[in-house]
Formats: C-alpha cells, sequence, structure tokens
C-alpha cells in the first residue's frame, strides 16, 4: 500500500513536471513570437539603461530598420542626434563634450582616428570632427550602420543607439537562454523572482497585459565545466545573474526591463565558490563580479557589464516620418563606432 | 568575374531550390524552366541599367528545382556589374507562403545565417555570400533575389527601388 501510494505521488510529481514545462515551453513560444511581430512594427521607443551611476537614454522613431533616428541623453542631457536613410547617415553632437559616446575606442579605451584610407574631410573644407565638435549636422550618404548584430560583436554599452535597436534580438536571445519563461502570477507559490528579488511594476489584476519572467539557469560551480571552454573551469556569464521581464499586450510587446546584477546570487556564488567576502552586500557582489570579469577577460570574454534597462514600445504599426536635415555638411563618419563605409562593410 | 558573380547567386538558389533541408523535391528539370520575364522591371534604376543575362546553360544543368520560370538581370553602371537581381517563380503546390519555407531558402543562402529586416512593409532576408550582399524576399509566388557588390555603396537605396517590384 504504501510502495503503492509512493508511485502515484511520483506519478502526481511527474504529471505537474510536465504540465509546468509546457506551459514553460508555451510561454516562450508566446514571448519569442511577440517580440518577432513587434520588431516588424514601425514605432517610437524609449531606451533607458543604467550602468556605473550613468543614465543614458535613447528615444527612437522607427519607420523600418533602414529608416529611423534617435536622439541620446545622457545623466538628463540631450548628446547625440541621429537619423539613418537607407544608406545614408546623419550625426549632430550637441556639445563637444558628447562626442566619445559614439567615437571608436580601442580595448583600452583610447579614441581611435578614422581609418587612413577615410578622408576625413567635408565637402565643405572643414574636417568631420571639427564640424561634429562645432555642433553642426555631417551627413555621410554611405555611412549608415548594420541593422542588427550580437553582443559578441557589439558589447553591450559600447553604442546606446546600436543597443537600443537591437533590444528584440538581445531579449530573443535571452528568452532562449533563459531556463524558465512563466507568466507572472501574483499568487504563485514558486514565483521566478522571490518578491525582494522583483524589482519589476507587476500587471494590475484583471489587465491586459500579460508579464512574462525569465528565470536565470543556476550559477556554475568552481568544479563545473561545459564543454564549451576547452574543457576549462565554465565561467558565469550575464545570462546567471539578469532578470528580465517582458511585458506583452494584444501579441505584442510594449515593454522589456532587465536588471543584471551580482547581488540577487550573492548566497550561490560564495557558496559555488567557496568564497568569504567582507563588506555590505553590494561590495562583496562587486567584489565577486570583479573576479568574474578578471577570468573572464583573461578567457578572451566581455565582462558582465551590471545594468539596469527599461525599454518601452509606443505606437505600434503607426507610421513614422524620418528624414535628412536640410542643414549639414557632407563627410565621412569613419570617426563613430560601427558608422562609416570602412567599420560596416 | 562577371559569370562568377552571376553564377554563384544562381547555383545557390537552384541547389536550395532542388533540395533543402526538410524540403519536398517536386521539381522542375532545368531545361524546362522558363526565361520568360513575366514581371516588368524598369530600364534603369539608380542609374544602374538593368538588363536580362543569358543564364540558360547554367539553368540547364539543374535536375530538380522549386522554380518554373527564373530571369536573372545584370545591374550595371558603364560595364560594371554592380548588381544582380534574380526573379524567379515558384511552382505550383510549393509551400512558398509558410515563413518556414521561406526561412529555409534564406537560410541557403549566403554565407551567414540571414538577418531578418522589415524595409517598406516587406520582410527582407539580409546575408552575405561571397563579397557581395544578398536582400531575398517574397511576394505572392515570386521569390526575389538581390545581390550586390560588397562595396557597391547604394545597396539599401537599390533594394528599396527594387522592393516596389510587384508580379
Amino acid at each position: 500500500m504504501r510502495r503503492l501510494l509512493g508511485i502515484v505521488v511520483v506519478g502526481a510529481l511527474l504529471v505537474a513536471g510536465t504540465t509546468a514545462c509546457k506551459r514553460n515551453d508555451r510561454s516562450r513560444t508566446t514571448v519569442l513570437d511577440a517580440l518577432q511581430r513587434t520588431q516588424q512594427l514601425s514605432g517610437r521607443y524609449v531606451y533607458d539603461d543604467n550602468a556605473s551611476g550613468t543614465d543614458t537614454v535613447v528615444h527612437g522613431i522607427v519607420a523600418d530598420d533602414y529608416r529611423y533616428k534617435s536622439d541620446v541623453s545622457v545623466n538628463g542631457s540631450t548628446k547625440v542626434d541621429e537619423v539613418v536613410l537607407d544608406d545614408a547617415l546623419a550625426d549632430l553632437f550637441v556639445d563637444s563634450l558628447s562626442l566619445p559616446l559614439l567615437a571608436r575606442r580601442s580595448p583600452d579605451g583610447t579614441l581611435l582616428l578614422p581609418p587612413p584610407d577615410v578622408v576625413a574631410m567635408t565637402k565643405s573644407g572643414i574636417s568631420v570632427l571639427d564640424a561634429l565638435e562645432s555642433h553642426r549636422w555631417v551627413v555621410d550618404a554611405t555611412g549608415a550602420p548594420q541593422v542588427t548584430g550580437t553582443t559578441a560583436k557589439h558589447p553591450i554599452g559600447q553604442d546606446p543607439i546600436f543597443d537600443a535597436r537591437s533590444v528584440f534580438t538581445y531579449a530573443q536571445l535571452a528568452a532562449r537562454q533563459a531556463i524558465t519563461v512563466t507568466k507572472y502570477d501574483a499568487e504563485s507559490t514558486t514565483p521566478t523572482f522571490k518578491p525582494q528579488d522583483d524589482p519589476f511594476p507587476k500587471p494590475k489584476h484583471g489587465a491586459r497585459l500579460t508579464r512574462y519572467d525569465l528565470g536565470p539557469p543556476p550559477v556554475p560551480r568552481k568544479d563545473s565545466t561545459n564543454g564549451l571552454n576547452g574543457g576549462n573551469q565554465q565561467v558565469p556569464d550575464v545570462t546567471h545573474f539578469r532578470r528580465m521581464v517582458i511585458y506583452v499586450e494584444n501579441g505584442l510587446v510594449v515593454r522589456i526591463m532587465e536588471v543584471v546584477d551580482l547581488q540577487w546570487k550573492l548566497n550561490d556564488v560564495r557558496r559555488n565558490y567557496s568564497l568569504s567576502l567582507a563588506g555590505s552586500p553590494a561590495q562583496q557582489a562587486a567584489t565577486a563580479l570583479a573576479g568574474i570579469n578578471t577570468v573572464r577577460v583573461g578567457q578572451g570574454n566581455e565582462p558582465i557589464r551590471a545594468r539596469s534597462m527599461d525599454f518601452q514600445f509606443l505606437e505600434p504599426g503607426q507610421s513614422q516620418d524620418v528624414a535628412l536635415p536640410t542643414q549639414a555638411v557632407y563627410g565621412p563618419l569613419d570617426v563613430l563606432v560601427n558608422r562609416g563605409r570602412t567599420t560596416t562593410r | 568575374m562577371i559569370r562568377a558573380a552571376l553564377a554563384a547567386v544562381l547555383v545557390a538558389v537552384l541547389v536550395a531550390c532542388g533540395g533543402g533541408r526538410g524540403l519536398d523535391l517536386r521539381g522542375t528539370s532545368g531545361s524546362k524552366i522558363a526565361h520568360a520575364a513575366d514581371v516588368v522591371v524598369p530600364d534603369t534604376v539608380l542609374g544602374l541599367a538593368v538588363k536580362p543575362e543569358d543564364v540558360t546553360k547554367t539553368v540547364a544543368l539543374i535536375q530538380r528545382a522549386y522554380i518554373d520560370s527564373l530571369v536573372l538581370y545584370g545591374l550595371r553602371q558603364d560595364n560594371l556589374l554592380e548588381a544582380t537581381l534574380q526573379i524567379s517563380r515558384f511552382n505550383p503546390g510549393t509551400r512558398y507562403r509558410t515563413p518556414k519555407f521561406r526561412q529555409a531558402i534564406a537560410d541557403q543562402l549566403g554565407s551567414q545565417v540571414p538577418i531578418t529586416a522589415t524595409v517598406g512593409g516587406q520582410t527582407v532576408y539580409v546575408t552575405a555570400g561571397n563579397r557581395q550582399r544578398l536582400s531575398v524576399w517574397f511576394k505572392g509566388s515570386y521569390l526575389f533575389v538581390l545581390a550586390t557588390r560588397q562595396d557597391y555603396p547604394m545597396a539599401r537605396s537599390l533594394l528599396r527601388q527594387l522592393l516596389a517590384i510587384n508580379p
């Protein structure tokens, strides 16, 4: 009788597990479909990236993938306006200190000169740099950036406009990497994020808005290998510390929020790596993240960038007008990261 | 050089159409593929002269293809081939409307995983070939493949112009 009871209980757990898996797969498919559907639409967006005390906001208007405009502000002041119209690219730097925001840099952060085969002079006879530094629109008739790309080629934080334009692709990758994708349920006994780890807005009861929570994979142990690293120790990456939620309404994504930090996984990190850390939880998280990033960079990987991101998509499907500025000088914009013919072709 | 550029795009599409992953083989043999231009294309686009190319010999080598009609246009500035536009019509009964079929076709063109872009309301698969950029789109039973030289500076503007062609 006891054995039979055990079988029934195990059977019930298996059924429950299978049902949960199906729900998880269904939610993942729903999210991926919504991301793909929304990505194809015109509209407006606001992308807010907050990292290391710097708040970068991109306001964008998208007619389609080859026609869009963006303005970037940092800590509340506008820095850059940019227009892409098919092959053409136009940039205006609102203040002279903002040029480094999109300037090409070497890995150590040094500003790079334009590629040597580019004559960095405008047709007006002044250099592109001078024109940009004197707050003039510069149009590069063939310098439009790539449509989207991977974070391996374009690390997050290097180019806020690129990050904003690629956010759907980024979220698709995150949804595939997540161990679970679940519909938020305020009454769930097993929420993806514990209440103290959940900073995201909750949909109101009965609202058409649905929130999907992306559960990260467990933090690897110090003896974990994944076969992808030449048999070396598996070092944590952004997927292990990411909290992401995606809000869907009427089959379209209206908001994506992400927090990447180590503090909410501090216990796992301490346990899995037998660490004893000192200081406040924030200081401990910073110390542990610095250590992980040292190993990551040593292995040739990008460091994990702690940040919070909030992306809102507005006016989905409404037509948007994008035009090049009429008062501009013309010249190559290869001085800017991801832009210009020599850097994008 | 010109011949190689033309052949590269053409063969890629025909091979894709002839036996792709998960695609049924209900082929038309190459000798039966029509070269009739039942789609009106402009004589010039962005200053490039648009002329049909003779690809009958290449097409005749194909044993099975998903298409029953194919025209390849060369787009030239003076004598320099800047781009080619291939317009093919799928056989009746081919599942050309399904996203899976379209993705399978796009996946087999070029040497990179295609990026999906929306341009002028049209879904375009963008990939790269041998020093070429490839843009692939579908309209009804027609497949369009635009191959531009990698150093052609007006590839997106050209694509937008060609997207206006309707079968």
